[in-house]
């Protein structure tokens, strides 16, 4: 999938990738990013880190300092409790979205929002 | 081939200190875990792969730029309400305390107050409009990137181009348009007190406060050596 495609969802998959894996750090955030999408996502992998910063900045994610195994100093990202209402709300937006390029694209009506 | 991709990275982030030093260490270990995770056995060949799925270290630091830049402005922007909300207190402030002294104004000179205190106030609504248009051009002027090129990618990526001293200068622009702006208002009040006072004592010292306000806002105007 192209780059400029995924752009602009970036957020919303970084906030998903994290509701699915509980904490994680940048590298593990972008293997369940592969891993969920089945290899489709292939942006750059140093992208993800403006993104974190972004969503934290935002409050939507906390981090913390830790030691992996290795010894090295790691950042482990989490979803706040903000995040996971943004989470929501962005999904019912993309359900809407796909619903209604989904009936664009295959000749179907999109179904009625009951709001 | 990792510690030189993350000097440049951490170069390219120089904008912010802090955010380059944690980074740099969150990259370090993405990268050296990349690495690991590298089936073919062969170091250096991993590290290239590696560094080439992360990206180049220009694009990736103009992406931290926006963020910051965003984070710079809206604290800019709360600080700049604080001051003037400082000011505006200390303006109050005094001019309660000037009440409180019981001040008076005398009658021979109530015309002349009237006058001046007109002349004043269109005098500096004028400035505060001149100063408000020049500051920001003047901060704008100072982002100002290196290459006409790097405009073409984003407003981020000419921002990381900016050299320091060309935020040095927008930053003294911010100042001067503040400073010149506390000494608008401070000179309007002590002009207007000035022109109240019925007392020689206070009258005396109100020239002696204003020349040194306009002389500290003269002082940040001046940057000491031309960018």
């Amino acid at each position: 999938m192209e780059g400029e495609m995924l752009k602009g969802h970036l957020d919303m998959i970084v906030l998903a990738a994290l509701s699915a894996a509980g904490s994680a750090h940048g590298y593990a955030i972008i293997e369940e990013i592969k891993r969920r999408s089945g290899g489709a996502f292939d942006l750059p992998e140093g992208t993800i880190y403006p993104a974190l910063h972004r969503l934290e900045q935002a409050g939507l994610l906390a981090s913390r300092w830790m030691t992996a195994d290795s010894g090295r100093r790691r950042r482990v990202y989490t979803l706040t409790r903000t995040g996971n209402r943004a989470l929501v709300e962005r999904r019912a937006v993309w359900k809407q979205f796909s619903d209604a390029i989904g009936g664009l694209l295959g000749g179907t009506r999109p179904r009625e929002n009951p709001a | 081939m990792i510690p030189d991709y993350l000097d440049r990275l951490a170069r390219e982030l120089d904008f912010d200190r802090s955010l380059s030093r944690r980074v740099r260490q969150e990259v370090e270990d993405h990268l050296w875990e990349a690495v690991a995770a590298d089936s073919t056995g062969d170091m250096l060949q991993a590290q290239q792969r590696a560094i080439a799925r992360f990206g180049d270290a220009r694009v990736i630091a103009a992406q931290f730029a926006v963020v910051c830049l965003a984070n710079y402005t809206r604290r800019a922007g709360v600080a700049a309400v604080l001051v003037i909300a400082a000011v505006f207190m200390a303006m109050k402030a005094r001019i309660a305390w000037y009440a409180a002294m019981q001040w008076a104004i005398s009658d021979d000179m109530k015309a002349v107050s009237g006058l001046v205190v007109q002349i004043d106030r269109y005098a500096s609504g004028c400035r505060l409009s001149s100063d408000s248009a020049v500051g920001p051009t003047s901060a704008a002027a100072g982002f100002r990137p290196r290459s006409i090129r790097h405009i073409a990618g984003s407003f981020a990526a000419s921002f990381c181009c900016v050299p320091q001293r060309r935020r040095r200068l927008s930053f003294r622009s911010s100042a001067m348009g503040c400073s010149r702006h506390c000494s608008c208002w401070e000179r309007n009040c002590l002009r207007n007190l000035w022109s109240r006072s019925s007392r020689w004592r206070s009258r005396s010292h109100v020239p002696g406060f204003s020349f040194f306000t306009y002389a500290a806002s003269r002082c940040g105007r001046h940057p000491r050596r031309p960018c």
